[in-house]
């Protein structure tokens, strides 16, 4: 797939980097000295480099765990995200990772045990209470498994049964909890694997029209679903992410036949949470964004700006910043036809809407 | 002569241009003759060009190559391609074609943009051509290596095409003319080399297909990552002027309401709508917010294999 490859010098000769340029069989394998040198120059075309990303092996550094923005979650309280890649392999209009990087490369962290040990510190700071721990924030979680094998050892880290536990990770804290977000159907290692009931696969899901006029290379919502029954077949906690509505003139019919589909494919008595929001973009991921595609119809609708959280907050105060978000009488709108609609299929408490 | 011009084609239909930078006459030879450029007169350099290929002839050096991309980029469009290629020595075999995976300069003493003053060109498409190494000398090397190739003007055309356009537009292509088989001087002796310039027009002159391939995929790409709005600027004149005419009056519009008209045109564009064509207004603060009004509840239309878009209120 990535036919380029660069990788740190100091981790070239790693098992880990070793394992994964197995996997992925560049053509062209580039010695860089850190990873910026690649991913960070000013001078570089997002939308060239999406043609044919490379893939950038590096070690992560400082932190490997954030505190998620403000309404992110499914109802915990102390609630997490890590990322072992930047960049993603789709291609979706609204993400606002292509207002994000200046490169489009798919960079993949090495060093997952760090993310473990960082993990575990987390959860001793919430000792009593359930931390949740979401992946595929700034990357797709599963997209890119049969080369990273990321999540493989991740579950093997949250497991608590001994049959799943590989010698050197360690094991999760019991108050901790994962989120694998995802649109990937690459579960083929996670239908190999007994459910584990702390980690929930989460699938983001839009109506098939959406989905091949804006959520480019991904897979069709068909395949989705197909993946999503495989999984709660055989026991795992699944989830659905109805996030970002996208605002359409035929907005009911294509959210009213998603889901129909949805809810007659699933089985909705056993679904873990559905979460729900509205398309929306810090302003200056906006900005480089409709520079990148000007001739995108869905950027080119009426949108209003609003104060909110920005997608990486550091600090809750300091960062506040502002979103560019559909006008609130439509997104009042949006919200409350699709709340209506999956309220009809679950109880309230495992229904989690995100209002800008 | 090739007839396969695909290049060309691409480059007229989006108004892009492919500019080859070349530091002897003996390599630009068979891309004047494939391109069919003609020559064109100026004070410093031996150019040749077409409506969508320049080829600027730079001499030898990594500042004569600088100078001369600069000069000829200075007037070409932010979506044109720029390609330097030329012979290099390495240890593998002659006549192999290489793009370039690392451009470094053997001293790091003076203009790095990089921290570490390397560049990383990286393709926008797939290719069959392999990535090698590229270290720009100072003077002839012989110190033939596996893992990079030798010549003069790659980092000094890398440096300063990349003032001008983005990494992925900056390519470099290498064939290898000397290997330690066939080494640049004759017995070792530097008055004597074993290059000529027939040979070097021939090493071209048999890669020329994977060349004009290769720069046909990069102007390709270039052409999908650039977005096609330069009717935006004439719809926009057009527009104003339907406007005007209605009036009988001239519109003045500050900077921050000219950029207003341009994204509002731009958004009526790309939603599939019409402009209006009469509209009661007095000045350019008026025709903003009859424009507003007029495309402030449309959406697109989403349907399977295609998208539509139409108004989600009636006109009036």
């Amino acid at each position: 797939m990535n036919d380029t490859a660069y990788v740190e010098r100091s981790i070239a000769n790693t098992p880990q980097v070793q394992a994964i340029l197995a996997r992925a069989q560049p053509k062209n394998i580039i010695e860089i000295d850190r990873f910026g040198e690649v991913f960070n120059p000013k001078s570089q075309n997002f939308r060239l480099q999406k043609l044919n990303p490379a893939l950038i092996l590096a070690e992560k550094h400082g932190k490997f765990v954030l505190p998620t923005p403000e309404g992110y979650g499914i109802g915990g309280c102390n609630n997490y995200y890590f990322s072992h890649m930047m960049n993603c392999i789709y291609d979706c209009r609204y993400c606002f990772l292509q207002g994000m990087y200046q490169s489009a490369n798919h960079v993949v962290f090495t060093n997952f045990d760090a993310f473990f040990n960082e993990i575990e510190l987390t959860c001793h700071l919430h000792a009593d209470e359930p931390v949740w721990f979401f992946s595929g924030y700034d990357c797709d979680s599963l997209a890119l498994e049969p080369i990273t094998h990321f999540m493989s050892h991740c579950l093997d880290y949250f497991s608590h049964s001994s049959k799943d536990k590989c010698e050197t990770n360690g094991t999760a804290p019991a108050n901790a909890y994962l989120e694998i977000r995802t649109k990937s159907t690459q579960i083929r290692n996670l239908l190999k694997r007994e459910p584990q009931g702390n980690c929930v696969i989460a699938y983001s899901l839009s109506p098939q029209p959406i989905v091949e006029a804006i959520e480019h290379k991904t897979p069709s919502l068909h395949k989705r679903l197909d993946a999503l029954k495989k999984l709660q077949q055989q026991g795992w906690p699944i989830g659905l992410r109805f996030d970002p509505l996208i605002a359409a003139a035929n907005f009911e019919q294509l959210y009213t036949d998603m889901f129909d589909e949805v809810f007659d494919l699933l089985d909705m008595s056993r679904i873990h949470s559905i979460s729900l929001g509205t398309f929306r973009l810090p302003k200056p991921f906006f900005k480089k964004i409709i520079k990148l595609y000007p001739e995108e119809p869905m950027l080119a609708v009426n949108l209003e700006q609003t104060t909110s959280e920005p997608p990486h907050n550091n600090n809750t105060t300091a960062n506040r910043q502002s979103m560019i978000s559909y006008p609130q009488s439509l997104e009042e709108d949006m919200m409350g036809f699709c709340s209506n609609r999956i309220l009809s299929a679950i109880d309230s408490s495992r229904f989690f809407p995100c209002h800008t | 002569m090739q007839s396969a011009t695909s290049s060309d084609t691409a480059a007229s239909a989006m108004q892009s241009h492919l500019l080859w930078v070349v530091a002897l006459q003996a390599e630009a030879t068979p891309l004047i003759e494939h391109y069919q450029l003609k020559a064109r007169k100026t004070r410093a350099y031996r150019l040749y060009e077409s409506t969508s290929v320049t080829l600027i002839i730079c001499g030898i050096g990594e500042l004569a190559a600088a100078s001369a991309t600069s000069y000829a980029l200075g007037s070409l469009p932010h979506s044109s391609v720029a390609i330097n290629i030329g012979v290099a020595g390495s240890d593998h075999a002659i006549g192999t074609i290489y793009h370039a995976s690392s451009i470094a300069k053997q001293t790091m003493n003076d203009f790095s943009e990089h921290s570490k003053g390397i560049f990383y060109p990286q393709l926008p498409f797939k290719t069959d051509i392999p990535g090698l190494a590229i270290k720009s000398v100072g003077n002839p090397c012989t110190a033939y290596q596996p893992d990079q190739c030798f010549e003069m003007e790659a980092y000094g055309f890398c440096f300063a095409a990349r003032q001008f356009l983005a990494a992925e537009q900056v390519q470099c292509l290498k064939i290898i003319s000397d290997n330690p088989t066939t080494p640049l001087y004759k017995s070792g002796n530097k008055q004597s080399l074993s290059i000529t310039k027939a040979a070097i027009n021939d090493l071209m002159t048999r890669n020329l297909v994977s060349i004009t391939r290769f720069a046909g995929q990069l102007l390709d790409s270039s052409q999908t990552g650039f977005p096609q709005m330069e009717q935006l600027e004439k719809t926009c004149d057009r527009f104003i002027a339907h406007v005007e005419k209605q009036m009988n009056n001239k519109l003045h519009f500050t900077r921050s309401q000219q950029e207003q008209l341009g994204k509002l045109i731009r958004r009526y564009q790309v939603l599939g709508k019409s402009l209006p064509q009469h509209l009661q207004i007095k000045n350019g603060s008026e025709l903003i917010s009859a424009l507003d009004n007029g495309i402030s509840t449309l959406l697109p239309e989403y349907n399977n294999n295609k998208l539509s878009k139409r108004a989600l209120k009636p006109e009036t």
